[in-house]
């Protein structure tokens, strides 16, 4: 009995002192840092991979905040006091910060909705256990520095500066290009011509100040909240806008513009092709007159030579024999008028019906 | 060991059993060798700290939990999908910003010029550097998808919808990939941005009509002008065969004219040449025939004036 007794405890102890052994011994791995605490205590910081900089940076604030609090860097194996010491770890990424997207003004007073997110890293362990104690306290000192700076700069900029990023001039392409004249405050149109003068394209200037757009808002943004955070021991990497669009009830008027601006595109097509097609059948039209015209001036003047043509003939023959002419065309010509077999009466006997009345061969 | 030795019978060997199976998954687990596939690196962790990046293949190693590998694919193109998902490849199926609300959310984007416009796209990236994209950013799938989108609202907010729908959609693509690499750069992501491909961009369906009515409008001014280029192409032959033929008419008049003067001509100069070789004879004879045909036929009366109104021949033929 006392064996067994004895067995258990000897076992007992065995794997207590394995377990103090163990608990010596932690492991900081590429992705996490770690401070070490004594009774509640900071004693050691074991920060990740940092550039000299960063890490003379830290090497600073701990030689001024807690000089008495060690520092090493780097992952791999490292030693405390077991039972007396415990070992928080944190994270050495970059970490996400997301929220929902929410509703903001602009300074010439239209409402977006901006959703955001941030890329953040603990870059001093100490400074962060002391001011927010974990990711979570984190997150909610970023969603009020974040949110806070992003309407603030929101609320300084007009819409098209948080839509456009750059000055460069927008093509507005083929579609506005017939309807043109789109214009609002902030835009201006302008042609851009080639070396002959004609029109190549339609574009809209964005008459934004210098340091204005949404990439140095985001930057102004990055920087005052980095400025904000690093009382926490957090880095922001950056803040981005994912995600800006207007909320549902403007879109309806954003909606019925669009549809007014293409509708009139649309009718601006239709009466296009109508003029179009008005010229070419205009041009048709005054073609075929013209054609028809000239062949028929053609036609007549092939006529007239033709009769002057004939009737220089006759002269000529008859000229010659203007006697005979006479004799036997008066007498053709009565023979043309008799052919008809109806009985008239011809009053007096001058002229050609004095060949009725004469002697034969007497007149000639 | 001493437990297995101490325990005897059918617990003894359950016992070995047990310990041969722990053995194993360990074996297997976090055992002393593992293989590298093809596409993949092993990144060789020692008590946490990274020591060496291995090639595919088949590679000893301390055991868990001295080391420890991870073996990232890099040379696999992936993919990220936005504003639409692909559920399942065979057969294909979607849901996208079409019919599913939440991808219509991802999708809408605000353009340059104040309209609204729905994008789909595919960002394609593969690992290029394993160690990086293992140990600088949690959730590094995520952040990608965090840049691609940030990168369509900005790229296409800085265009108009115009360029988004038609031309523009290359150079759209172009800047995109620019700014979502320099990101993940900044970032330490570890990735190549191999390819971002707009694959769907459309003008909400609230106005789709709209849009696709400047469609069928410009088809219209095609159509109008094609009818009026129909009606020219018919008209200009039709008066140019009607010129042709009022023309050949009036050459056939003045062929006919002048060949039938011609001919009239000659024979009224045959006629009088014939007629000067004895003159008298021929006028009598000529005068008689005529008056032979002239008064045969036709009933007609001669009224003389000088010898009064009673005075007349009647000239009927035969009578």
């Amino acid at each position: 009995m006392m064996k067994r007794v004895k067995r258990i405890a000897f076992l007992l102890i065995g794997v207590f002192v394995l377990m103090v052994i163990l608990g010596a011994f932690f492991t900081v791995t590429e992705t996490q840092q770690a401070v070490i605490l004594q009774l509640g205590n900071p004693v050691r910081v074991i920060v990740g991979d940092r550039t000299p900089e960063e890490m003379a940076e830290i090497e600073t604030w701990m030689a001024e905040n807690a000089p008495d609090v060690g520092l090493s860097s780097g992952a791999g194996l490292y030693f405390k006091i077991p039972l007396l010491q415990q070992v928080r770890i944190f994270d050495d990424r970059i970490l996400e910060y997301d929220d929902p997207p929410a509703d903001m003004v602009t300074m010439d007073k239209k409402h977006i909705q901006i959703d955001c997110y941030a890329r953040w890293r603990i870059q001093n362990p100490l400074l962060f256990i002391r001011s927010v104690q974990s990711e979570n306290g984190a997150m909610s000192r970023l969603d009020d520095i974040i949110y806070s700076t992003i309407r603030q700069e929101v609320g300084r900029s007009n819409l098209i500066h948080l839509v456009r990023s750059t000055n460069d001039p927008i093509g507005l392409g083929e579609y506005v290009w017939l309807v043109n004249a789109v214009t609002s405050t902030d835009t201006l149109e302008d042609v851009v011509m080639d070396a002959n003068g004609e029109i190549v394209e339609i574009v809209r200037l964005v008459r934004m100040p210098i340091g204005q757009g949404r990439e140095a808002l985001l930057e102004d943004v990055t920087a005052a909240c980095r400025e904000m955070a690093s009382a926490y021991g957090i880095y922001i990497v950056d803040v981005r806008i994912k995600g800006a669009n207007l909320p549902p009830e403007n879109q309806t008027a954003v909606f019925a513009r669009m549809q007014a601006e293409r509708n009139r595109i649309s009718t601006r097509y239709r009466a296009e092709g109508m003029r179009m097609s008005n010229i070419i059948i205009a041009n048709t039209d005054l073609m075929v007159d013209s054609i028809l015209a000239r062949a028929s001036r053609m036609a007549l003047t092939l006529h007239g030579v033709a009769d002057s043509t004939a009737a220089a003939i006759y002269a000529e023959a008859y000229g010659e024999h203007a006697d005979f002419y006479r004799f036997s065309r008066s007498l053709e010509t009565l023979e043309t008028i008799f052919d008809s077999n109806s009985g008239r009466i011809i009053v007096g006997t001058d002229g050609i019906f004095q060949y009725l009345v004469s002697e034969p061969g007497s007149i000639r | 060991m001493k437990i297995i030795k101490s325990g005897p019978g059918m617990t003894g060997r359950l016992k070995l059993a047990a310990a041969l199976l722990v053995a194993l998954f360990w074996f297997l687990l976090g055992g002393p060798f593992y293989i590298v596939g093809p596409e993949e690196v092993g990144v060789v962790l020692t008590f946490g700290r990274h020591t060496s990046t291995v090639s595919s293949g088949f590679h000893f190693k301390w055991p868990w939990p001295v080391q420890v590998v991870y073996r990232p694919a890099v040379n696999v193109i992936q993919r990220i999908e936005i504003g639409f998902r692909t559920l399942s490849n065979d057969p294909p199926s979607y849901i996208s910003f079409d019919n599913d609300a939440e991808m219509l959310a991802e999708a809408e984007i605000l353009t340059g010029d104040e309209n609204i416009v729905n994008c789909a796209i595919i960002v394609q990236y593969r690992i290029d550097n394993a160690t990086d994209y293992l140990f600088n950013v949690r959730n590094p799938e995520g952040a990608l998808k965090d840049i691609s989108e940030a990168s369509m609202r900005m790229v296409v907010g800085d265009n108009a919808i115009d360029a988004a729908l038609t031309t523009g959609k290359l150079e759209i693509q172009n800047r995109m990939m620019d700014y979502i690499q320099e990101v993940a750069d900044r970032y330490g992501l570890g990735v190549d941005i191999v390819a971002v491909q707009l694959m769907d961009v459309q003008a909400p369906a609230q106005v789709s009509g709209a849009f696709k009515d400047v469609a069928t409008a410009r088809e219209d001014m095609q159509a109008y002008i094609n009818q009026a280029e129909s009606y020219r192409n018919e008209r200009i032959p039709e008066a140019q065969a009607d010129s042709v033929e009022m023309v050949n008419e009036a050459l056939g008049y003045s062929a006919l004219r002048v060949n039938t003067a011609l001919g009239e001509a000659q024979r009224f100069s045959a006629v009088a040449t014939e007629y000067d070789k004895s003159p008298e004879v021929t006028a009598v004879r000529l005068h008689l025939e005529t008056l032979v045909d002239v008064l045969e036929a036709s009933g007609v009366t001669v009224v003389d004036e000088s010898a009064g109104a009673l005075t007349h021949y009647n000239l009927v033929g035969g009578e």
